[in-house]
């Protein structure tokens, strides 16, 4: 096995002018030391919040950006001095776009992008079709861009990720704003391309624990420019398994602030859910649990399910960063 | 209603002031309001000396008043149809301007008459140049001023009525058509006479501009800036009557433009592309 | 083979815009028939001067000229300003084919405009205002006309380089360049009423030398030119290789300068 990706101590920083991520005007560190390995053949997930630094990474690696300090090698070839051996290799798709010409038919504009790439019209429309087909966008191939809806435009921008067969693809945030089904397929059709491929490799951005944990092999957690951990969900998660995970459903609380007060008890998450409260609990160990029940039993309310459950994604990126992604967004301001 | 309007007139104003006013950025005032104008009236200038030889005469003077007056013409209409335009594709916020609950036509009138605000240093400074650099006879008798302020303001409002009608078929081109205010601009400056009399003009095109209220305005302006014996676009009209035209014929566009905006705006929304951004 | 992908490059980019004026064809109005009117107008100002039939052909030449340096400066150069805004520069950027087929099929997918409307200016004003149009040379205005055109392409692969790094400032700045470039390359009148000096510090746009060129192949008895036409044709040459030269380069180091600062994509 040897590496698609590698990147080396890659800091980027940005020149801003005064904003809220940078009131004295200094500049934003959006990459502060990232190595990693990506190996052929491997769905590579990075997962972050908001601001973390996970497009700017991806734009590094695809020749959109220099970095400022570092080494970025895709395919073996040097993103900063071989810039057009890189390109010639890959291609990226990103979340929310809406790249081309509205006035084109599907076809009409994934032909001329496959055109960027020096590929023969008969072979490009045969490729298209293909995709097209394997997408379920085959039936909209002569409808103009500009009537799409957005899984069907986001479908339509992930053939034209793949058909110039790329040896490394990336994907920034591929599902975002798309509706469950919609991103279902998407990520589907995802496992299959590099399924039929193992020397293909796939870079993925995303914002939703659920993605990273279907899809890749690794994850790295990015947060604030930093990685702050590089492993397969499974590891990950066991990584995080430093105490028992419980669900527990109660009747509606106000608070749950004693909860956390309770020796034994790490964290508490809870949500509101048709009319009883439903709390997540990180415990240092079983036992914990007593003084839990204990607690809800003497504010007099009932216990309507409990549950002990293996700890998710989630929960790895909460031990790790020390908040959950949603705190995270917020913290940087939000979408 | 009229209320309403105005208020969402103000609105449009501060925005297309936010927007285009470029008084204080040296680069952009130098662009819109000097370079380009003046750029606009020297050509005619060395058209009139190339032939002329060097002499002045009454040509000259009428060059300068209407190339001083035309960026008003560009600007108020831009101004509105980039209202449109720039919400549409820019801002992409012309869902929410649209459903809220403020007439949105007023809403660009305020962008236009803030754009024709911003080309008046452009007229100034033309006029300026044209009296100190040309010697061109700019006279401005204070008894001149009322007819001045009725002529000047019946003009916005014509200018703003072709802008609105633009923007009717705005609605339902693609955004390659930014430049669409700007070449019904150069449209007008051929048919309003803008820069010679309207009686040079073949038989067939004279009718049209005798429709144009920009024509009437352009010759009221110069009758009160030039001296009686100027070169004439109406030689046989008093000045009562020409204003009273203007007030005419100004008053039938403002009735297209409000049919227009009524017909494209219907048309885009069975069409739905009232929000749509194409180009190519 | 590189030679080929930047041929399917060009033909690619240049698609949408075939298909686009087909089929919206709004532009006849806005970008033919309406500043065609405004060309006339300048005819009627002669008119109004007395002036020779002659200049009639000046503005007719001027006019059929704005075609072409509207296709340059809006359709190519300008045009990485509204791609940047949808998102697609930066695909452009990671394509192998690099920019420059990208900028040549843009500007030749704006080619099938650009020439219909010089054609009917041309048309119109042979025909409605009877423009004295007579052609001493034909080898010599096709080779004018030629080297002004590249040269007038070099010109806006250079400017469009300075949209990579800017976005609204380049686009006044492409504003900036109309009727100002109209009065110092004498689009309507011959360039030598400027003064000698002026004239030659004018030819640095190609199609002052272009125009003047033409119009002494053209009218050579009666049109004042800047200098002799021999020495026009050799600074068009020189123009034409400084520009595309200085294009290519300038694309190189603005491309690099724009990954640098991060300002391919568009940021709210
Ligand atoms: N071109 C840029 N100029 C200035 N700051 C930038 C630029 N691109 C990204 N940033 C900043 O860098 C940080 C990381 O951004 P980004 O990589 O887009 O995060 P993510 O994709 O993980 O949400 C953010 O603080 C962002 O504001
Ligand atoms: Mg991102």
């Amino acid at each position: 096995m040897s590496a698609a990706i590698e990147t080396q101590d890659l800091v980027r920083t940005f020149r801003v002018r005064r904003s809220k991520q940078s009131p004295s005007g200094a500049p934003v560190v959006a990459l502060d030391g990232v190595t990693l390995e990506v190996q052929r053949g491997e769905i590579f997930g990075l997962l972050g919040p908001n601001g973390a630094g996970k497009t700017t990474l991806i734009k590094i690696l695809v020749t959109l950006l220099l970095p400022t300090a570092g080494r970025a090698v895709v395919e073996g070839f040097d993103v900063r001095t071989q810039a057009q051996q890189v390109r010639e290799r890959i291609s990226m798709v990103s979340g929310g776009e809406h790249s081309g010409y509205g006035l084109l038919t599907v076809r009409e504009q994934l032909w001329m992008f496959s055109q960027f790439y020096g590929i023969p019209t008969g072979e490009a429309l045969s490729r298209i079709d293909r995709l097209l087909q394997v997408v379920g966008l085959f039936e909209e191939r002569h409808r103009k861009v500009q009537q799409l809806s957005t899984g069907m435009r986001q479908k339509m921008n992930l053939v034209r990720g793949l058909v110039s067969d790329p040896r490394v693809l990336f994907f920034d945030e591929p599902t975002v704003g798309l509706d469950v089904g919609a991103a279902r397929d998407i990520r589907a059709y995802i496992r299959t391309w590099i399924a039929d491929r193992s020397d293909r490799t796939i870079l993925l951005t995303t914002h939703y624990m659920s993605e990273a944990e279907e899809l890749c092999d690794r994850v790295a957690i990015i947060h604030k420019g930093k990685i702050i951990a590089c492993d397969s969900p499974a590891q990950l998660k066991r990584a995080a398994s430093g105490g028992a995970y419980f669900v527990l459903n109660t009747e509606r609380l106000d608070g749950a602030d004693f909860l956390r007060r309770i020796p034994g008890v790490s964290r508490v998450d809870s949500a509101e859910r048709d009319g009883h409260t439903e709390l997540r609990l990180q415990l240092a160990e079983d036992g914990a649990i007593a003084g839990v029940v204990t607690a809800l039993t003497q504010q007099g309310r009932r216990i309507l399910q409990l549950q002990k459950v293996e700890p998710t994604l989630e929960d790895a990126f909460v031990t790790l960063v020390g908040q959950r992604l949603e705190e995270a967004d917020q913290e940087a301001g939000g979408a | 209603m009229v209320a309403r309007a105005v208020r969402t007139a103000r609105v449009g104003f501060w925005v297309g002031w936010q927007v285009q006013s470029n008084w204080t950025d040296p680069f952009l005032f130098f662009v819109y309001s000097v370079a380009r104008p003046l750029g606009g009236t020297l050509i005619l200038v060395f058209m009139f000396f190339v032939v002329a030889g060097g002499r002045h005469g009454p040509m000259l003077d009428f060059f300068v008043v209407g190339a001083a007056l035309w960026p008003t013409v560009v600007w108020a209409m831009q101004g509105l149809a980039w209202g449109l335009l720039e919400d549409r594709e820019h801002f992409k916020t012309i869902a929410y301007i649209y459903t809220a609950p403020i007439p949105f036509w007023a809403y660009l009138v305020g962008r236009g008459l803030a754009s024709a605000v911003v080309a008046m240093p452009a007229t100034l400074l033309t006029l300026i140049a044209g009296i100190a650099l040309l010697r061109v006879p700019i006279i401005l008798p204070l008894d001149h001023i009322p007819y001045l302020v009725a002529a000047f303001g019946l003009g916005v409002v014509g200018l703003l009525a072709i802008g609105m009608t633009t923007v009717g078929l705005l609605f339902l081109i693609s955004g390659e058509a930014w430049r669409l205010p700007e070449a019904m601009g150069q449209a007008l400056y051929l048919l309003c006479g803008a820069v010679f009399p309207i009686t040079v003009l073949p038989g067939w095109l004279e009718p049209a501009a005798r429709l144009l209220p920009v024509t009437y305005w352009l010759e009221a302006m110069r009758r009160v800036f030039l001296p009686a014996d100027a070169v004439r676009s109406f030689p046989g009209m008093g000045d009562g009557p020409l204003l009273g035209t203007l007030l005419l014929v100004t008053a039938i566009w403002a009735a297209i433009a409000a049919l227009a905006y009524a017909a494209g705006l219907t048309r885009a929304r069975q069409k739905g592309i009232l929000d749509f951004s194409t180009g190519y | 083979m590189r030679l080929q992908r930047a041929w399917y490059a060009i033909r690619g980019r240049a698609y949408p815009r075939t298909v686009g004026a087909a089929r919206e064809p709004s532009w006849i109005f806005y970008d033919l028939a309406l500043p065609i009117l405004g060309v006339f107008a300048f005819v009627f100002v002669y008119r109004a001067l007395d002036a020779p039939a002659q200049f009639t052909s000046y503005v007719i030449m001027g006019g059929a000229t704005i075609a072409f340096w509207m296709n340059v400066m809006w359709n190519m150069a300008a045009q990485f300003y509204w791609e940047k805004h949808q998102g697609n520069l930066e695909l452009y950027m990671m394509a192998p084919c690099g920019l420059v087929p990208i900028l040549l099929g843009m500007a030749w997918g704006g080619m099938l405009a650009t020439t219909v409307r010089a054609a009917v200016v041309v048309a119109v004003g042979i025909l409605l205002f009877k423009a004295p149009l007579a052609v001493s040379s034909w080898p010599l205005f096709v080779l004018i006309f030629t080297l002004g055109l590249i040269a007038l392409y070099g010109l806006g692969m250079f400017f469009s380089s300075l949209f990579l790094l800017w976005g609204r400032e380049a686009w006044h700045m492409v504003s900036l360049l109309q009727e100002p470039v109209y009065l110092v390359s004498g689009f309507y009148f011959p360039v030598r009423a400027l003064g000698l000096w002026v004239g030659m510090a004018a030819s640095i746009i190609p199609i002052t030398l272009a125009l003047d060129g033409l119009r002494q192949v053209m009218f050579p008895s009666f049109h004042p030119g800047l200098l002799p036409v021999r020495w026009e044709v050799l600074g068009l040459a020189a123009l034409a290789v400084l520009f595309v030269v200085l294009a290519l380069r300038m694309l190189r180091f603005m491309e690099r300068l724009a990954r640098q600062e991060g300002r391919l994509s568009f940021r709210w």
